[in-house]
């Protein structure tokens, strides 16, 4: 917990350059906030520090999705809503919008981003395993400059990311174009319950990327050659790391991530 | 005629418009906030509390300690006796003294100017604790040598409760082993999880002495009278007004610490000062309900009738607060066998305190659990002996011409017709024929059940020697213009008893029914009542408006009859008008003004003046002197449902989705059809809540696994079912017109049904489900034991 | 504290708020709008759904600081008291309630659902309500509630 400042502070810069000064500036007690779906409900509960808050609503052209060099770019703060909406995210990347509309309720949607569920890297989120099967790229900016992140390198383990203080998620860049076919499929258990497994198959020129989300603490990818392999594969993978809670124990999820292997590659070949 | 009509809830439109009034919407002047620091361990000394950042905080007005509400003498002594059991008791204390029991309890209270304030202030309290070894449920607390939560008691049993009818042992002697099934049932800890948490406003006149408290609470007579013990204040120094409530479904019958803690911290600062919980503190620590479990031994005959039942339950009820909740278990024994015959039967039931949080009370207060156990077993049953589960409840169905009977406990059921509703419904899901869908499925690869279960809910509680008793008042007053205000002492949170006792006022009296308006919810206002629980309101409270409609109604009539110059007995009173069989009529306003305004003229001759009455409906079969007449009875009236579902089984996920949800009541006479099925359709939601999304889980040391609504997941609208309703009228003869209980009907059906619905689309694999909720995860589990 | 400026219910307004504050405390606290109730602060139960800019959020999960130049509309919408709304008179009529807690969510829901979509289908206002928990009455009165605001628009009714 963090001890309370007498004056709390909310800066919420136009560009940024000046996010990453008031990050600087502010130090590590500084709390990046972009829709909020997951810190909110942490910062109500006193959980996290509260005192000083950047966000990054209001910067420019941040929500912005574009399609240039054959990369279709999304900025950090388009919304679920936005994305699952978006018409060249439809044209580009259709199984990303098909999760996007898929996240939590409407008013959930409206207001949390892609560049939030990113940093936040929960396992299991619909992002982090649609993402991973487009072999996505996470663009970071910082007062030092940008990089370039693979999706499988910028999430570490269960919420925990490379993202370093004074750094933000400003972009995530998928293939501008079309796969020859993809599926997204998310399973869980009751409305406003975290997914227990998502699922993500992109088939490019006879290569198939698998995804599968919620059954170890990130999500595991597998470059599909038969169906048997992948579910050898992703079997494997939830035997050396499992993860599970209360409702979903770990071989439960394990049986999970091998029912939805098949169903979501059999949706994609579909 | 406004008795069994759908008339509108009264309060609709105030709260559809957002205009509603709840706790957290009363803010007198200068009002602080308080909130409270609870306890991280389930089980911990308290060593030292260090207060000093917190209270040397600007914004910091007051922080209290268990040892400072111990100083200002504020402790609650155990009260209260009991029929058949003797509990340990121990004295409450609303903030932590010495140690803490459970994850979230009261340790410490600061009040600050803002929510802000207070919770920075919490962070700058400083407790140091010595964690001490704990028991995370009933079974790891009933170990020998198991940490004891109570440092005072041998053990961690709370209260021991068997009974005995007949000759159960011999019984099962004489039974061959194939006719014999013995098993554990489960079922799991959920919380009742009204949207809006509990809450409570106190303000404080000095110079009156004088103790003003809003609370988001079902009963503010006894609320009342809980607060002045523990303060020691008279009764008549505190006023308790109930504003909109924001469902309670038991979860908010008095009282819990934090009411004391704020009253007392009202009155030291002499400021008002609110309690508003939120989410995170009620989840762990506002109580929750159910966590029995029961081993049972079943003996039956061939054609799958019961000859012998012994269950052993064991209750785990958590730490002990100054919550109502652990009784619960009690009514789960004493439910045992219900609407079942069975003449050789044993219960015992011990009640456990371990590291969990404690019970509050939760509708269906027990009756949902022994719903679920009995019906699993007769489902076991009738597979045993290759009989139609509804044949085999047929078999073993108390019948009419029982009644009044006696059950095992003790308690008297006023009367019944279980065959009726299982018929009704068995027609409304479509019973008959549905073999042939389900086969019809399975070839196209989809697996469907259908399954059945039947509850009891015995109504209006009115325990000896308790607060919790039969004393619901009303009254019922018309004005000199002869508009009719009912004061009464029930409430309603939510529910709309407010619209039925108007309609069986208005009804009584002959008056227009937007004549008639109902006041509750103020100790000030009404008259004593026991507020809204056991479904009372109606059966209680609306005979006790009737009741005293009655009398101005004769005093309405013998004046009305005077000034239309004919007999007493020849008018009618209808419309607001009191009219003569010619035809002549005089309005109510008339009479009224007559009655006001000429007290000693013509009319009012051998007439007391006067158009106020109160009085206290008085159930008749209530006994509370078995050693007068060997009868000790606390539930005047017996609801009961049956239900019938058909449900869709993902064999690979263990998902379950119902296709359709059927349930036909029978709660006596139903003075408002709208507001009962709302009743319904809010209890069978909850029901299927409890069956399939939501549980309260721990791990072996007690650390609660759900502190926001993402971990426990109420049904949405996507998890909604088109609910099928039917009705049955079986009416008290105890009760005026009838009437009998409806607000915990339709909880305590769904998981025995949609268990025996599951059961059946996995029939081929021999699937048993003992433990309810029935997540995916445990479905899937039951399937794969099965293979 | 910060200022923040904002178009309320269709009003411009000026709040002092706290940097920490929710924008549903500064609602009910500051503008006094007491329509929007707290059930959860985890964006989970909908009961203090309102419009920000037009989409609806759950405003126990956004900061009062990030409404600053946008349009809030809530449930009271700058009625006068006692006007209903033909949502809020479905609703009453359909028993679409019972303590009312959520309901003001619901509304909220509900008139952004018909904004979007004039004619939606059974699955479409169950995806549009599908953020709103409602505790003591189900969803049976409430889907009864919506068709029959959407048939008396359409005239069906």
């Amino acid at each position: 917990m963090s001890p309370l400042t007498a004056e709390a502070v909310f800066v919420a810069p136009r560009t940024l350059p000046e996010v990453y000064t008031a990050l600087e500036a502010l130090g590590p007690a500084a709390t990046l906030l972009s829709g909020g779906m997951s810190l909110m409900p942490m910062l109500n509960r006193g959980i996290g520090p509260r005192d000083a808050i950047v966000s990054l609503g209001r910067v420019d052209g941040l929500a912005e999705v574009t399609l240039r060099g054959g990369r279709l770019s999304i900025g950090a703060t388009a919304t679920h809503t936005a994305i699952a909406r978006h018409p060249l995210v439809a044209r580009s990347a259709g199984v990303l919008a098909t999760a996007a509309g898929g996240i939590g309720d409407l008013q959930v949607r409206n207001r949390g981003t892609i560049g939030g569920a990113v940093a936040h890297g929960n396992a299991g989120a619909d992002y982090l395993t649609v993402l991973s099967a487009l072999e996505a790229t996470v663009v970071i900016g910082g007062s030092a400059g940008e990089r370039r992140a693979a999706l499988g390198d910028f999430v570490l383990g269960l919420r925990s990311t490379d993202l370093r203080h004074g750094e933000v998620v400003t972009a995530v860049e998928v293939d501008g174009s079309a796969p020859d076919a993809a599926a997204f499929l998310r399973y869980h258990r009751v409305q406003g319950a975290a997914p227990t497994i998502t699922a993500a198959a992109v088939i490019r020129d006879d290569r198939t990327v698998l995804a599968i989300g919620g059954a170890t603490p990130t999500p595991t990818v597998v470059r599909v050659s038969s169906v048997e392999q992948a579910l050898a594969a992703v079997d494997a993978a939830c035997a050396a790391n499992p993860l599970g809670d209360a409702h979903n124990p770990p071989d439960y999820r394990r049986a999970m991530a091998a029912v939805h292997t098949r169903r979501v590659l059999e949706e994609a070949a579909a | 005629m406004y008795i069994g009509e759908r008339v509108e809830g009264r309060n609709n439109r105030l709260v559809v418009a957002g205009a509603g009034t709840y706790v957290d919407d009363v803010r007198p002047e200068g009002c602080l906030v308080l909130a409270i620091l609870r306890s991280p361990h389930p089980h911990a000394r308290i060593r030292r509390i260090d207060v000093t950042a917190a209270e040397g905080r600007d914004d910091v007005e007051l922080v209290l300690t268990g040892e400072s509400l111990l100083a200002a003498g504020i402790a609650i002594p155990p009260s209260g006796s009991y029929a058949n059991f003797t509990p340990r008791m121990t004295v409450k204390h609303p903030l932590a003294v010495g140690k803490v029991r459970y994850v979230g309890e009261p340790v410490a209270a600061v009040v600050a100017h803002d929510l802000v304030g207070a919770r920075a202030a919490l962070d700058a309290l400083m407790v140091d604790y010595e964690v001490l070894p704990s028991v995370g449920n009933a079974l790891l607390a009933l170990e020998p040598g198991a940490p004891r939560v109570e440092d005072e008691w041998p053990d961690n049993v709370m209260v021991e409760y068997p009974f005995e009818k007949g000759d159960p042992a011999a019984v099962l002697g004489a039974t061959e082993p194939s006719r014999i099934r013995r098993g554990t049932l489960v079922c799991n800890r959920i919380a009742s999880t009204p949207l809006e948490g509990r809450g409570l406003v106190a303000d404080y006149d000095p110079h009156r002495r004088y103790l003003t408290c809003w609370a988001s609470t079902q009963s503010p007579h006894i609320l009342r009278t809980l607060l002045a013990g523990a303060l020691d204040l008279p009764d008549s120094s505190i006023r308790v007004i109930q504003p909109n409530v924001g469902g309670a479904f038991g979860g908010k019958i008095p009282m819990f610490p934090e009411d004391i803690v704020t009253a007392h911290a009202a009155i030291v600062l002499k400021r008002p000062v609110k309690w508003i919980e939120q989410r995170h503190e009620y989840l762990p620590a506002g109580g929750h309900s159910r966590d029995v479990r029961c081993d049972y031994e079943v003996a039956f005959a061939a054609d799958g009738r019961i000859t012998a039942l012994t269950t052993e339950l064991i209750a785990d009820i958590g730490a002990q607060s100054t919550f109502l909740g652990w009784l619960m278990a009690i009514v789960s024994a004493g439910c045992i066998p219900g609407s079942y015959k069975v003449d050789d039967v044993r219960v015992r039931l011990r009640c456990v305190v371990s590291n969990r949080g404690p019970w509050q009370a939760y509708r269906g207060y027990g009756k949902e659990v022994s719903a679920f156990f009995l019906e699993r077993i007769l489902d076991e049953v009738a597979d045993a002996v290759g009989r139609p589960r509804d044949e085999v409840r047929e078999r073993n169905f108390l019948t009419p011409d029982v009644f009044p009977y006696e059950q095992p406990s003790g308690w008297i059921t006023d009367s019944g017709d279980y065959s009726g509703t299982l018929a009704k419904v068995k027609d409304l899901i479509g019973w008959e024929g549905f073999a042939a869908r389900k086969a019809a499925a399975r070839a196209g690869g989809r697996r469907l059940g259908i399954g059945i279960g039947h509850e009891l809910t015995p109504e209006g509680s009115s325990r000896p020697d308790s607060l919790l008793s039969g004393t619901d008042s009303a009254t019922v007053k018309m004005s000199p213009h002869g508009d009719v205000t009912v004061l009464t002492g029930v409430t309603s949170p939510g529910t709309g008893n407010e619209t039925g006792i108007a309609q069986i006022v208005a009804d009584c009296l002959g008056a227009s029914l937007d004549r008639v308006r109902v006041v509750q919810g103020d100790t000030e206002l009404c008259p004593h009542g026991n507020g809204n629980y056991s479904s009372r309101s109606l059966t209680f409270g609306g005979s006790s408006a009737h009741l005293a409609a009655l009398v101005v109604h004769d005093k309405i009539r013998r004046v009305g009859a005077s000034m239309l110059d004919v007999a007493p007995g020849e008018v009618r009173l209808d419309g607001h008008r009191v009219i003569a069989p010619s035809g002549a009529e005089v309005g109510f306003g008339a009479v009224a003004a007559t009655i006001y305004r000429s007290p000693h003229a013509r009319h009012m001759e051998g007439v007391e003046p006067g158009l106020e009455v109160t009085r206290t409906f008085k159930m008749d079969n209530v006994h509370h002197q078995p050693e007068k007449d060997g009868r000790y009875n606390q539930y005047p009236t017996w609801s009961f449902s049956t239900a019938a579902c058909i449900v869709e089984v993902d064999e690979e996920t263990g998902v379950v989705r119902i296709e359709k949800f059927a349930l036909v009541h029978d709660s006596g006479m139903v003075v408002n059809p709208l507001l009962a099925e709302a009743q319904l359709h809010g209890a069978i939601t909850q029901g299927i809540g409890a069956s399939l999304y939501e549980e309260i889980r721990y791990d072996d040391a007690g650390l609660p696994q759900n502190l926001t609504l993402r971990e426990y997941t109420l049904p949405g609208m996507r998890e909604s079912v088109d609910i099928v309703l039917g009705h049955q009228s079986t009416p008290s003869p105890f009760t005026m017109m009838g009437m009998k209980g409806v607000g915990e009907s339709g909880i305590s059906a769904p998981a025995p049904a949609i268990a025996s619905a599951i059961e059946d689309a996995l029939s081929d694999l021999g699937v048993r489900l003992t433990e309810v909720p029935f997540t995916p995860a445990r479905v899937w589990a039951a399937i794969q034991e099965a293979r | 504290m910060i200022d923040i400026e904002l178009t309320l219910n269709g009003r411009p307004r000026r709040l002092a708020v706290d940097p920490r504050e929710s924008l549903v405390d500064a609602l009910r606290e500051r503008a006094r709008l007491t329509g929007a109730h707290v059930g959860c602060r985890t964006a989970s139960c909908g009961a203090c759904t309102v419009e920000l800019d037009g989409n609806t959020v759950k405003s126990c999960c956004v900061l009062a600081a990030e409404a600053d130049g946008r349009a809030v509309r809530t449930v009271e919408n700058g009625a006068e008291p006692g006007e209903l709304d033909d949502v809020q008179v479905a609703f009453a009529e359909a028993q679409g309630m019972q303590c009312g807690y959520c309901t003001p969510g619901m509304v909220v829901s509900v008139r952004n659902l018909l904004d979007r979509i004039a004619d939606p289908d059974d699955d479409e206002i169950t995806r549009g309500l599908a953020g709103n928990l409602c505790r003591c009455t189900g969803y049976v009165n409430i889907l009864k509630a919506v068709r029959l605001v959407r048939d008396r628009r359409l005239g069906r009714v």
